[in-house]
């Protein structure tokens, strides 16, 4: 690393020093946050953008919440057919976790803050999978129309 | 007098063969598992014909100043324990990427984590430790932990930065990093379009 340690001293803000160099430790950091927390690092810059559209990542996030299976190479090969991790936790994941802890999320651009920033839960695996599999078929065969049956997911349905 | 001279040669062969011939348990010798547990008897003597296998390690970090530790608490580090364990007797344990002010950090933690005991909770510990690093030391002690690959060290200071973050807004990710945001504005809105479901109730 190389990094002069008495220039840090003499400057609480980094001087000459810069998180975003080391982007395998950005990844680690990245591994260890929620999905909302992912969805505003991307937001930062172009290097953080791009460590928080690593697979990996988002992979670590399912792998915390996702239950019921074995989380290995099968599991990894078959989401990545599907669309890949990121897509899994975006589309099913994060919404059925919102649902079942009923946790509506801090407002980021408010900073309104939710009573429970951490979600915790779990989603079966075959849950997961066959949920994203409804997403994979519609789009591949769904044409121009964008993928819509799990909005149900984060939208209230009337079914009425 | 064979038997003493089968002892020599049990020395002189790995620990491996000292379990099968069943000898008597002399000080001197240092089995392998007890070798791992970190249990090795105090009372090596420095002619000791087991070269791997120190009860002290020497850590030489960038500066090539050197840090003299206990073995179980070097063993923290994948990279520390692979050296010792390989055999080859490398020591000092070279460490060209760990700054020493880092290093030191590194073995107070690892130091303040074996002494722990059975069943205690260092997450108070743990964050007042991190809490009083500056955030370029915090970040340098996480490069320092994936480097010397150190599980335990790269959870703690990786989920401690993390949850700096969480409780941030995009504005203030910025400005506590130092981080310039280097999209356009074009590109900064079809960002926030993009991640809104980050934002969204």
């Amino acid at each position: 690393m190389g990094t002069s340690f008495a220039a840090e001293e003499e400057h609480d803000k980094p001087h000459g020093y810069n998180i975003s160099d080391n982007v395998d430790i950005l990844a680690e950091i990245m591994s260890r946050l929620d999905g909302r927390s992912l969805g505003v690092a991307a937001c930062v810059c172009r290097v953080w953008y791009a460590v928080c559209n690593r697979d990996s990542v988002w992979e670590a996030l399912c792998d915390r919440h996702v239950s019921g299976g074995d989380a290995g190479p099968g599991t990894r090969s078959v989401v990545r057919a599907l669309g890949g991790y990121r897509r899994l936790y975006r589309l099913c994941v994060g919404p059925v976790l919102d649902r079942l802890t009923g946790s509506t999320g801090p407002d980021r651009w408010t900073g309104a803050r939710a009573d429970s920033v951490e979600v915790r839960g779990n989603v079966s695996l075959s849950l997961s999978l066959s949920l994203f599999s409804i997403d994979c078929y519609e789009r591949l065969s769904g044409g121009s129309l964008r993928p819509a049956s799990l909005l149900f997911l984060s939208k209230p349905v009337d079914v009425s | 007098m064979d038997m003493e001279d089968d002892t020599v040669q049990v020395r002189e062969n790995s620990a491996e063969d000292t379990e099968m011939l069943e000898l008597p348990k002399d000080p001197a010798e240092v089995k392998a598992s007890e070798f791992i547990k970190g249990e090795s008897s105090k009372e090596i003597p420095v002619e000791s014909q087991q070269p791997e296998l120190p009860e002290n390690v020497v850590l030489q970090s960038l500066e090539k100043e050197e840090f003299i530790i206990k073995l179980a608490v070097g063993q923290q580090s994948e990279i520390i324990k692979n050296a010792i364990l390989d055999g080859r007797g490398e020591n000092p344990v070279p460490l060209l990427n760990v700054s020493a002010p880092i290093l030191a950090k590194a073995i107070e933690f690892w130091k303040r984590h074996i002494d722990a005991a059975e069943g205690e909770d260092l997450t108070e510990w743990d964050k007042a430790f991190l809490g009083d690093l500056s955030q370029e030391v915090l970040f340098e002690l996480a490069a320092a932990a994936n480097y010397m690959e150190s599980k335990s060290l790269l959870d703690c200071t990786c989920k401690f930065i993390a949850d700096i973050i969480k409780e941030m807004k995009v504005e203030e990710v910025r400005d506590y990093f130092g981080i310039e945001c280097d999209f356009t504005e074009e590109e900064e809105r079809k960002m926030r379009e993009d991640n809104a479901w980050a934002f969204e109730q």
